[in-house]
């Protein structure tokens, strides 16, 4: 079985190039379907998230399988592109390469952020999109079922998923949950309509804060917010009145100086009877005054408290990379030994068929000469010839198992098929 | 644990303090290198040496029991028990948060204390045992009250610590770390607040029938008398606290809760020691 990825990422292509040669959902099964018309008797698997873009393609045999160019050239005109000028963005890897890199894409470690979670429900995806169109064949089956246990394995014996990384995620999860044992009846209030507010609350919506009040100097993209994510749309001026109220503070707004300062803050507390209330200026410049967060019950975090955490917890993730490496290793190994044996399984089989068939034809002759013979002598000859025939078989098959372990057991297949005829 | 799982015969001789309280102190050990040593096969030894101390510190109980009972005397009777008892409590406490937060340190703010009321203990095993209404129905309840109060003061000044521990990292804007993790703040703050007013209501019925075994004929208890005068302060103290937390709002918000839980258990140690002096338990 012979497999080749044709593709590109984040490492080796631009975002201009990936947006070019994405697949949306819906061009997938078409795209998988036109390869497959074109070349019939191929499995493919076709993988495209915003940071690659990968055609899996397995066949039997080498000969009949679509060369680099010719998939290259497929995709290009499935976008309308010329190939020559995407044909230096796309990388290709062939057999044991293949493996190891689609394990890697699994696992998250060839991710934009290592160990981020969701590459492995995309991979899980792509399979079951390629599955249900019936691209994928009994290879790919085996080989994506494969990487999906990889993946699993690498999460519960590495620590690499265990850290967040992008600055939301870790205010929610590594300093929000330290103060709030939930959300769903916590007041939060976002200040700004940003990428940086939107992605923040997506976290704390998936975390399952209900009340969710937005301020913005445009009112229009408040209520925008609103309607997108759910929450309430509030005007700029109920700030501080919305304060009073509020657990935790999301605050992300492009305002050149601080909106909120200490002795506004401390007014709020009073009104609060000193609650507790977690704020997260997401903003620069600050849109909190530092000092503020010296004032009982506040607990305040900028950008930078942030940034030092997903660094730490960056390098924490990297240092799992080895253990998780050799995981991967480990498996890509005993997957290929595997696949050779499967590979050596016909031939073996035709070999054992032919020296049945002999041996039958043999005893069959000798029972007819020996007419005389009881059932258990007759069992006894059986048994005899049957041990012979396996002696026999027993070394060169045993080498041909070693060889095959290594991917060393082409020669060895062949000189068995052409030394006893088989077909 | 090897005698527990072996199922020869026990008697009181083979399971000592000692044993008891070494099962804890490995438990504490191996919570306490948690940043050393991730895996979860830490928590579950760790679990199983304090599930392992509990069995024997029950067994342990039960046959002191059965032994005051043959004598004749009343079961849990001296302060060696009492301080038994109220370390088998805490220590039941430390399993359940361990089962039910496996993910946060608090183990490790719970053991020291069972360990120490394991100590108590040993140093009071010499000591004569309550005598007389001591031992009778409501100077029955005067001990319980006390000893569960006891325990639920020991609860809040723990989760107080942890409080201001998880308070000052949030504030010096510290991540979580793997080997450090300690519950929410408000999760700490309930708790504290629930342990402060148990402990109120509990020291309340131990006060409250510590007069009326008091008031009983032919009984001559000095309202000079230290241990008394001591315990009713602390119970003043607790009952102001929670009377101040109910009106005054930012009372019950934060550090201050956490500082009022801490104020009592140093109360409370001082308590216990002029009771124990004093022979208050034993009259």
């Amino acid at each position: 079985m012979n497999l080749r990825i044709i593709g590109c990422s984040h490492r080796t292509a631009s975002v201009k190039v990936r947006e070019q040669l994405a697949f949306s959902p819906n061009q997938v099964p078409e795209a998988l379907s036109q390869l497959q018309t074109r070349y019939p008797g191929t499995e493919a698997v076709l993988l495209s998230t915003c940071n690659r873009m990968e055609l899996y393609i397995a066949t039997d045999e080498q000969d009949h399988s679509p060369s680099h160019h010719d998939v290259v050239e497929f995709i290009a005109q499935f976008h309308g592109l010329n190939a020559i000028d995407v044909f230096e963005e796309l990388y290709e890897r062939t057999g044991e390469q293949a493996i190891r890199h689609l394990f890697n894409v699994a696992a998250s470690l060839d991710s934009m952020v290592v160990g981020e979670a969701q590459i492995l429900s995309q991979v899980k995806k792509a399979y079951e999109l390629a599955r249900q169109g019936n691209h994928a064949g009994t290879f790919m089956h085996t080989a994506f079922q494969r990487a999906i246990k990889v993946a699993r394995r690498i999460t519960s014996e590495t620590a690499i998923h265990e850290k967040h990384v992008s600055i939301p995620s870790v205010a929610v999860a590594d300093f929000a949950r330290q103060i709030f044992e939930r959300f769903d009846d916590k007041c939060v209030l976002v200040a700004g309509a940003g990428e940086m507010a939107e992605e923040t609350l997506i976290y704390l919506k998936a975390e399952g804060a209900n009340d969710v009040r937005i301020l913005n100097r445009s009112l229009e993209r408040a209520e925008a917010l609103a309607e997108s994510h759910g929450g309430r749309a509030l005007p700029w001026e109920q700030l501080l009145q919305e304060l009073a109220h509020a657990d935790l503070v999301v605050s992300a707004t492009s305002a050149s100086e601080p909106i909120v300062n200490r002795e506004s803050l401390a007014h709020v507390q009073q009104h609060r009877s000193d609650r507790p209330i977690f704020i997260l200026d997401l903003a620069v410049p600050r849109n909190f005054a530092p000092d503020a967060g010296n004032l009982p019950g506040v607990y305040l975090y900028s950008i930078d408290d942030l940034k030092d955490v997903c660094e730490s917890n960056r390098k924490q993730r990297e240092a799992e990379l080895p253990k998780a490496h050799r995981i991967i290793e480990d498996e890509a190994q005993d997957f290929l030994a595997d696949l050779h044996h499967r590979s050596t399984g016909p031939t073996i089989r035709r070999l054992r068929n032919l020296t049945s068939e002999l041996k039958q034809a043999e005893v069959e002759r000798l029972f007819n000469k020996l007419d005389d013979l009881s059932d258990r002598q007759r069992e006894e000859i059986e048994r005899a010839f049957d041990r012979v025939v396996n002696k026999i078989l027993h070394p060169p098959l045993e080498s041909l198992r070693a060889e095959a372990s290594k991917d060393t057991h082409h020669g060895l297949l062949d000189a068995l098929k052409r030394l006893f005829k088989l077909q | 644990m090897l005698w527990l799982i072996s199922g020869h015969q026990l008697t009181v001789s083979e399971i000592s303090t000692f044993c008891i309280a070494a099962s804890y102190l490995v438990a504490l050990v191996l919570e306490a290198i948690r940043p050393l040593w991730l895996a979860r096969a830490r928590y579950f030894l760790a679990l199983s040496f304090l599930v392992a101390g509990i069995v024997a510190h029950l067994l342990y109980l039960a046959f002191v029991a059965r032994g005051a009972m043959f004598s004749g005397q009343g079961v849990f009777v001296s302060w060696a028990d009492w301080s038994l008892i109220a370390a088998l409590l805490l220590v039941g406490a430390a399993t359940g948060l361990m089962i039910k937060r496996p993910q946060n340190t608090v183990a490790v703010f719970l053991l020291p204390m069972v360990l120490v009321l394991i100590g108590v203990a040993e140093l009071c095993k010499e000591m004569e045992p309550f005598k007389g209404e001591a031992i009778a129905s409501w100077g029955f309840v005067h001990g319980l009250a006390l000893l569960i109060g006891t325990v639920s003061v020991g609860l809040g000044f723990s989760t107080g610590i942890m409080y201001l521990i998880q308070s000052n990292r949030l504030k010096n804007k510290k991540g979580p770390s793997s080997g450090l993790r300690l519950p929410s703040l408000e999760w700490l703050q309930r708790f504290n607040r629930e342990a402060l007013l148990l402990s109120a209501i509990l020291l309340g019925i131990g006060v409250a029938s510590g007069v009326i075994l008091g008031a009983q004929p032919g009984k001559e208890l000095s309202p000079t008398d230290p241990a008394i005068l001591s315990s009713s302060m602390m119970f003043l103290w607790i009952v102001g606290a929670c009377i101040f937390e109910v009106v005054y709002q930012p009372a019950r918000q934060g550090k201050k809760v956490a500082y009022v839980t801490l104020a009592n258990f140093v109360f409370l140690v001082l308590v216990l020691t002029l009771v124990l002096y004093s022979g208050h338990a034993g009259e």
